[in-house]
């Protein structure tokens, strides 16, 4: 049997017992999405948007979700999870809401997608029947997706504290694939703050697929967080999509240090006139891990404004990829867009490649980018030595300087303090693996 | 205490230090003076450890142990400290956390306790207070956005909290006013002591109007070209490095 065909088995084995199983539309789209991977695959480097990461080796991996009821982990083990203030928390084990995990405020708009489609089917139908699927990376998502969190912020609500969403892998499951889909709309002049955490153990290769489609109302502001802390083995495939209203203001921060491979790809629409978008993230990679970060950002309409920055860190045989792409439709007059890619490499074998791409089809428009590679700045390596600290701590402070000094003006004490700390425990073994050498 | 002999120095093939000879005993302050180019940050920086200098002649001893061979952290644990004249912007490293690991890492090698972030934080107010800085300094980013003035203070500060045993202080008045000169100059004497030795290194005069040397060398063309008292400060301040450029300097 070809990948290709068990991509069919698999679903057709599956796909009665998948939350919605009873929704006509909801089945023709799985079907469809099946139908598009078993004659496509998963997207080879052939693909223009895949050229750097090949997902040959997760074609390998089992497709199926978990659909029994998962081992509920002990409450006291989310401990090191939660963030250092008060939040709403929805935590999904093996891609399945936990209820009993979860604490979410009173009036707080959050449901699971599981819980949704029983009880508001109809609701969710524009967002899963959308136009064609981007590629079969999302396709993969769409057939066999299991639960995910839908929030619904009404027009000129501010929700605070934040939601604090938790996607946790259970050792007792390692090798069942996590499908997760969340809906976010964040509605007029309405205002959000999103944190989630990605995380997982076991030493199993599987699949953690996440989907998000984000839209944003006039005047609307969403802050999203993520730390991505992925098992050594899985393969996280990440991928956001957001359609940003006038004037409103997309900000999405990430810290990637999970996974053997790690796609964090972000699509952002600013489909209304000055809509603004931050996109800023670290990733961090040692041993064979591979991360990509791939955004695309069309400026559909005037005076749009896009910042995008991201920091890597890679040390061992690691790899990361950097794909952002930056498109002026026509029109979009007073775009505003600014990209920036700057990477870390703390060995000779780690690797990095770089794509900025701009496609600007507009006059009276301010586009610029830039990007960069290399090891630890010597002038600087000297001066803490010259103070008499050691190589090994000083090549420290300087790794975790270069990744602080982009979390720290993150616009959330709680959540930067969270993800530096994050960044700062991967820090650890690179600097032993330093004075090892 | 320092002892350098007849030292030869390249840097990317070029000869910088041509057989310098200085001596400086524990307790002095010594400057050494000179035009741009004669070596004097060259001389700076082989003392402190910098890569990228060769040595192809020559020693420099402290208190007796051979320093060229040794990295720069090693150097800073004998007691040797420079003072940077362009003191390095670390972002996203706060001002505290260095200052708290450089200690440390000293204390640590003298086999002293650390000092906890209590601790720490009162020795620090103390030298802050003492050197009319802001408190506020020690929460930003090492160095990053700090005014010449500030930058050189935070040198001092440093001088002040690790109390090296040989403190090499490279152009340590450029970029100073007047008042901020005399705030540095006197958190300098202030750390003068019969166990700790000094080298001033500078272009002009006018620092050592405020930290009076004991004895003065003039550096041209990579060696030393003439040593004295503060009559000779005061003969460069008149008649310029012109009167001191014999046969060395043109080659500079």
């Amino acid at each position: 049997m070809t990948h290709n065909e068990r991509f069919l088995t698999d679903f057709a084995a599956v796909a009665a017992d998948l939350p919605g199983a009873s929704l006509d539309w909801l089945c023709r789209v799985r079907s469809e999405a099946a139908g598009l991977l078993g004659e496509r695959g998963l997207p080879t480097p052939k693909a223009e948007a895949w050229k750097y990461t090949n997902l040959q080796p997760v074609a390998r991996l089992s497709l199926r979700p978990a659909l029994t009821a998962p081992p509920r982990p002990d409450p006291a083990a989310l401990g090191d999870l939660r963030l250092p203030c008060a939040c709403s928390r929805m935590v999904f084990v093996n891609g399945r809401f936990a209820p009993e995990l979860s604490t979410i405020g009173a009036g707080v708009p959050a449901v699971s997608l599981a819980d949704a489609l029983v009880r508001e089917p109809g609701a969710l139908a524009p967002w899963l029947t959308q136009e064609r699927e981007a590629d079969t990376a999302r396709a993969l998502n769409t057939a066999f997706v299991t639960d995910g969190a839908v929030i619904r912020v009404p027009a000129g609500r501010q929700v605070e504290p934040p939601i604090h969403l938790i996607y946790l892998g259970t050792d007792g499951e390692t090798g069942a694939a996590r499908y997760v889909r969340n809906l976010i709309a964040v509605e007029a002049g309405a205002d959000a703050t999103i944190f989630e955490t990605h995380v997982s153990g076991g030493d199993t290769p599987a699949i953690s697929s996440v989907v998000t489609q984000i839209v944003l109302g006039a005047g609307a502001a969403l802050r999203r967080f993520t730390l991505q802390r992925e098992g050594a083995a899985l393969s996280h495939l990440a991928l956001t999509e957001a359609e940003l209203g006038a004037e409103s203001r997309f900000e999405n921060f990430v810290v990637s240090v999970g996974g053997r491979l790690a796609r964090d790809e972000i699509a952002v629409r600013l489909a209304g006139r000055g809509a603004a978008c931050v996109l800023e993230g670290v990733y961090l990679g040692r041993g064979r891990q591979h991360h990509d970060t791939t955004t695309r950002i069309l400026h559909a309409e005037p005076a749009g404004r896009s910042r995008e920055h991201y920091r890597g860190v890679l040390d061992g045989a690691a790899r990361a990829v950097f794909q952002g792409r930056v498109e002026v439709a026509p029109g979009a007059l007073k775009t505003d867009a600014y990209q920036l890619n700057e990477n870390l490499l703390l060995s000779d074998d780690a690797e990095i490649d770089t794509k900025p791409e701009l496609l600007i089809n507009a006059d009276d428009v301010k586009c610029s980018h830039g990007a960069t590679a290399g090891s630890v700045d010597e002038e600087a390596l000297y001066y803490l030595r010259s103070r008499g600290i050691g190589v090994r701590d000083a090549t420290a402070m300087l790794v975790g300087g270069f990744v602080g000094a982009l979390i720290d003006h993150w616009p959330h004490a709680g959540a930067a303090e969270t993800l530096r700390r994050a960044a700062a425990a991967w820090l650890e073994p690179v600097v032993a693996l330093q004075e090892a050498a | 205490m320092l002892v350098i002999d007849n030292l030869h120095v390249s840097v990317g093939g070029k000869e910088i230090l041509r057989g310098l000879s200085l001596t400086l005993p524990a307790g002095a302050v010594h400057a050494v003076m000179g035009p741009n180019g004669s070596g004097k940050s060259t001389l700076a920086h082989v003392l402190a450890g910098r890569e990228g200098y060769t040595v192809t002649a020559g020693t420099a001893r402290f208190a007796g142990q051979d320093l060229l061979g040794l990295p720069a952290e090693e150097r800073a644990h004998l007691g040797i400290f420079l003072g940077f004249q362009y003191p390095v912007e670390i972002p996203g490293v706060s001002t505290m956390y260095f200052l708290k690991a450089a200690v440390n890492a000293q204390r640590k090698h003298r086999g002293e306790p650390e000092l906890d972030a209590m601790e720490f934080l009162k020795v620090l107010r103390r030298e802050i207070k003492g050197l009319g800085m802001d408190e506020a300094m020690a929460q930003r980013p090492l160095n990053v956005g700090f005014s010449g003035g500030e930058k050189k203070r935070n040198e001092v500060l440093q001088l002040a909290l690790l109390r090296p045993k040989l403190a090499v202080l490279d152009e340590t008045d450029s970029g100073l006013d007047i008042d901020a000169l005399k705030t540095v100059a006197a958190g300098v004497n202030a750390l003068r002591a019969p166990d700790r030795a000094m080298l001033i290194i500078t272009h002009y005069q006018r620092l050592l109007t405020y930290i009076v040397p004991d004895r003065v060398h003039v550096l041209s063309g990579g060696v030393i070209v003439a040593s004295g008292g503060e009559e000779i400060a005061e003969v460069l301040e008149r008649e310029g490095y012109a009167a001191f450029a014999t046969t060395t300097l043109s080659a500079a």
